[in-house]
């Protein structure tokens, strides 16, 4: 039991890596736990499209709350 | 990792939201419900789900940021995924990633129209005092994934300027963002500052008040003019933000080839291309529009020609070759104006992401389509000349229009031209060479009668066309032409003599091709002149020949000469001798053989002997109509008979001449001898009445009367022989013969 479980998380985390490389490649900014989100977000049926503008519109307030915060203080 | 994924994607879309924006659960609410919205109203992806083509377009993303050995990179890592199988929705995965995947280069992400600013606003909601109607097209939520960019690429450039603008105004000269004059990116600045973006609450049909406040932000709060200025042109070449010109260069691609595009229809009543007045539009791209939109109204008139005529059966060869021409330079055209599908095809595909400005814009294609513009004006300009015209007609107007000073025009024009004359010469060469003449539809300028018989296959049958001479052949070259192959029918027909034309005609029947009509006109006077003469005269020459040695024409030349112009003397007397007796009678009690055998009587008595019997089995009596009180000398005469190709020669008018010159010298011979006799008999009787001296004073006014009358016979006969050249030498038949072929 453990050992085709181990395999599974080892081609799980191998796919994780892959995964995390084609990330940096495209200079995505996301980190390794928002990427397993998201993968996971997909694997449920999310459609791509909306969560990439999700994602996008997240990160756009992220960075405008922030400098927002620079501004005043 | 295995119990997260039993996780609800609510929880994990929290958890998403916190760990981007790095706050807690409770700060992120507001994002966390927008998201929930986004996902739940855009359930069903609008795109392919084909994994490959997404990864073709990750690497071509690498490939564009001249990342090549990221992108090999990137092969290996997506072949290496596709041999884990872990994953179920790659293409999802890829998907997302290539959306979320930012140049290094560029200053910013592309960041998705600003209408979410509204809803994540958390500052107040400042009035908009400049601009709030540049966004006319609603900003949905974006649909496919190019049209989204290019939506967020013509607005974002549209506010990025009054975005900036407004920050200006309202921050004073404080933050300043480091892409002010560049990307979208000053967009998350503006908005932020900004707040409420009414553009999510604009009506759709914002335009007329979009392009009006267009003009207004420059002069509204006072920037620095170094944003302006190279924002506001962008902004001009855009137009208003509703149609781009990328729209607009897309349906003018289908108006080129004469399908009616979104905005610009064509209206027949003007019978012009129209562009779409309810539609918004900026003046200057509205003009330019229009200028396109000729080409193709111009294209439409040079279709239309030849999809009716091409179909015409009766239209003839020459047309037909005129449509083809036509039809090979549309098919030029065609090619110009796939390549420039192609090129926003290109476009389409890579998204827009370079530059400001698509390649494919309206000045671009202006300049582009000029040359083609030109040729089609010409093309258009000459169908309207060829309206109704078939045949050697249509080679002339061809021709008159290459007489122009323009040299691209006359290329083309030559070019046409050639082509379409090719068909008349090939029936020319025919012609000349073969005297045969296949015209169904009645273009070539020889036109032979079918109702005509052999006996008068020379005179009647062949004739010209005058309308259909092209007006590159003359006249002179024409009638050439047409006895050229009436010579090499008439040797076929009358004479019998069905020798090939390559006996007759030394020089080979040159190969005839397209190529070879256009290389004609480039000597138009020297080669083919020579062909036609070198065929004229070797074909005259044959043709004299055969009828001089098979039909003996000259013989019976001199045949007439001696019999019917009275040129055998001796004949002719013994003739007059025999047939006093016969013709002292009334016309009606002549008989016809019994003449006839007088007149062999006279041939056997006389040097007419010896004269070939070809010829005197032609002669002949013949008795002309009676009249009542006639006597024999008023109905005799001699007849020639002709037949065959000397007949053509002597036609009957001919005949009928050659008879009534017969006629009065035989009347004046008989006057002569008649005189003759009288003299005869005065000088006889004249010793025998010496010795009446009562008589002598009658006699001698006899004499007088007679003498006189025979002087004038005399002087008259004198004329005749000499002055009017009745006889004739060998030599005036020959040059008369030439004249004749």
């Amino acid at each position: 039991m453990a050992s085709p479980a181990s395999t599974n998380m080892n081609a799980v985390r191998e796919t994780m890596d892959v995964l995390l490389e084609m990330s940096r490649l495209l200079n995505t900014g996301l980190d390794m736990e928002s990427l397993a989100i998201c993968v996971r977000l997909c694997e449920q049926g999310i459609n791509p499209e909306a969560l990439s503008s999700v994602i996008k519109e997240l990160k756009r307030a992220s960075e405008s709350l922030k400098l927002q915060e620079s501004c005043i203080t | 990792m295995a119990a997260l994924d039993q996780k609800s994607p609510n929880v994990l879309l929290q958890s998403l939201c916190c760990k981007i924006t790095g706050k807690s659960e409770a700060d992120v609410a507001h994002q966390f419900q927008y998201a929930v919205r986004v996902i739940g109203s855009n359930y069903a992806p609008t795109i392919e789900r084909d994994e490959f083509l997404v990864s073709e377009k990750i690497k071509k993303e690498l490939l564009k940021q001249r990342r090549e050995a990221d992108a090999a990179l990137f092969s290996e890592l997506h072949r290496k995924l596709q041999t884990q199988g872990v994953l179920k929705h790659r293409w999802s995965i890829l998907y997302l990633l290539l959306s979320l995947c930012e140049d290094p280069k560029k200053p910013s992400s592309r960041v998705p129209v600003c209408c979410y600013g509204s809803l994540f606003a958390q500052a107040l909601p400042r009035d908009v005092h400049s601009t709030p109607f540049y966004y006319a097209r609603p900003q949905s939520l974006p649909l496919s994934y190019p049209e989204r960019s290019a939506a967020a690429h013509n607005s974002s450039m549209a506010t990025s300027g009054i975005s900036s603008m407004g920050v200006f105004s309202i921050n004073g000269p404080g933050p300043t963002p480091p892409s002010l004059l560049t990307g979208p990116g000053t967009q998350a600045v503006g908005e932020s500052m900004r707040g409420s973006r009414l553009a999510w609450t604009v009506p759709v049909s914002g335009s007329p008040s979009g392009a009006a406040a267009a003009p207004r932000p420059p002069g509204g709060p006072s920037a620095s003019p170094a944003p302006k200025a190279p924002n506001r042109p962008r902004r001009d070449g855009d137009g208003s933000a509703e149609i781009g010109e990328a729209a607009l260069v897309r349906d003018l691609l289908y108006v080129f080839q004469g399908i009616d595009g979104k905005f610009i229809k064509m209206s027949s009543p003007e019978n012009s291309y129209k562009i779409d007045p309810k539609v918004p539009l900026c003046k200057s791209l509205r003009d330019t529009s229009s200028r396109l939109a000729e080409l193709g109204w111009l294209h439409n008139k040079i279709r239309k020609y030849t999809d009716s005529h091409s179909l015409d059966r009766a239209f003839g060869l020459v047309g037909q070759s005129f449509c083809a021409a036509l039809h090979q330079e549309l098919k030029e055209y065609y090619r110009l104006l796939s390549v420039l599908h192609a090129q926003i095809q290109v476009e389409d595909d890579q998204g827009v992401n370079d530059g400001m400005e698509s390649s494919l814009t309206l000045r671009r294609l202006l300049v582009w389509t000029y040359d083609p513009k030109v040729r089609l004006k010409t093309l258009a300009a000459l169908v309207d000349y060829c309206q109704g015209r078939k045949g050697g007609e249509l080679a002339s107007a061809v021709h008159a229009y290459g007489k122009t000073g323009d040299p691209h025009m006359r290329a083309l024009i030559q070019h046409i031209l050639g082509l379409v004359s090719h068909p008349i010469l090939n029936f020319l060469y025919r012609w000349i060479y073969d005297g045969e003449l296949e015209d169904t539809y009645h273009e070539f300028f020889v036109a032979s009668d079918p109702t005509v018989k052999t006996d008068r296959l020379w005179h009647d049958k062949y004739s010209l066309r005058k309308s259909m001479i092209p007006s590159f052949i003359t006249m002179d070259k024409a009638r050439k032409v047409l006895l050229i192959g009436k010579s090499i029918n008439f040797l076929h027909q009358v004479c019998h003599d069905r020798t090939p034309p390559g006996k007759i005609m030394p020089s080979s029947k040159s190969s005839d091709s397209p190529k070879d009509a256009t290389e004609l006109f480039t000597d138009l006077e020297g080669a083919f002149q020579s062909k036609i003469d070198a065929a004229y005269f070797e074909t005259s020459k044959y043709l004299l020949d055969v009828l001089n040695k098979n039909y003996q024409l000259l013989e019976h030349l001199q045949a007439m000469r001696r019999y019917l112009l009275l040129g055998q003397g001796d004949f002719i007397r013994h003739l007059m001798d025999l047939l006093k007796p016969e013709l002292v009678r009334a016309a009606t009690t002549l008989y016809q053989h019994n003449l006839t055998g007088i007149l062999e009587t006279a041939v056997r008595a006389t040097n007419a002997q010896f004269d070939s019997p070809e010829i005197l089995k032609r002669l002949d009596v013949r008795l002309l109509e009676v009249s009542p009180g006639d006597t024999g000398w008023d109905v005799f005469s001699l007849d020639y008979h002709v037949d065959g190709p000397i007949a053509t020669v002597f036609t009957r008018e001919c005949m009928s001449h050659y008879l009534r010159v017969f006629n009065f010298l035989w009347r004046a011979k008989r006057m002569e001898y008649i005189l003759t006799d009288i003299w005869k008999g005065q000088m006889c009787n004249a010793k025998l009445l010496k010795s009446m001296p009562e008589l002598s004073g009658v006699l001698h006014q006899c004499h007088v009367l007679a003498s006189e009358m025979v002087h004038f016979i005399h002087q008259m006969q004198y004329y005749i022989t000499f002055e009017v050249r009745v006889s004739i030498s060998p030599e005036d038949i020959e040059c008369g013969i030439s004249c004749v072929a």
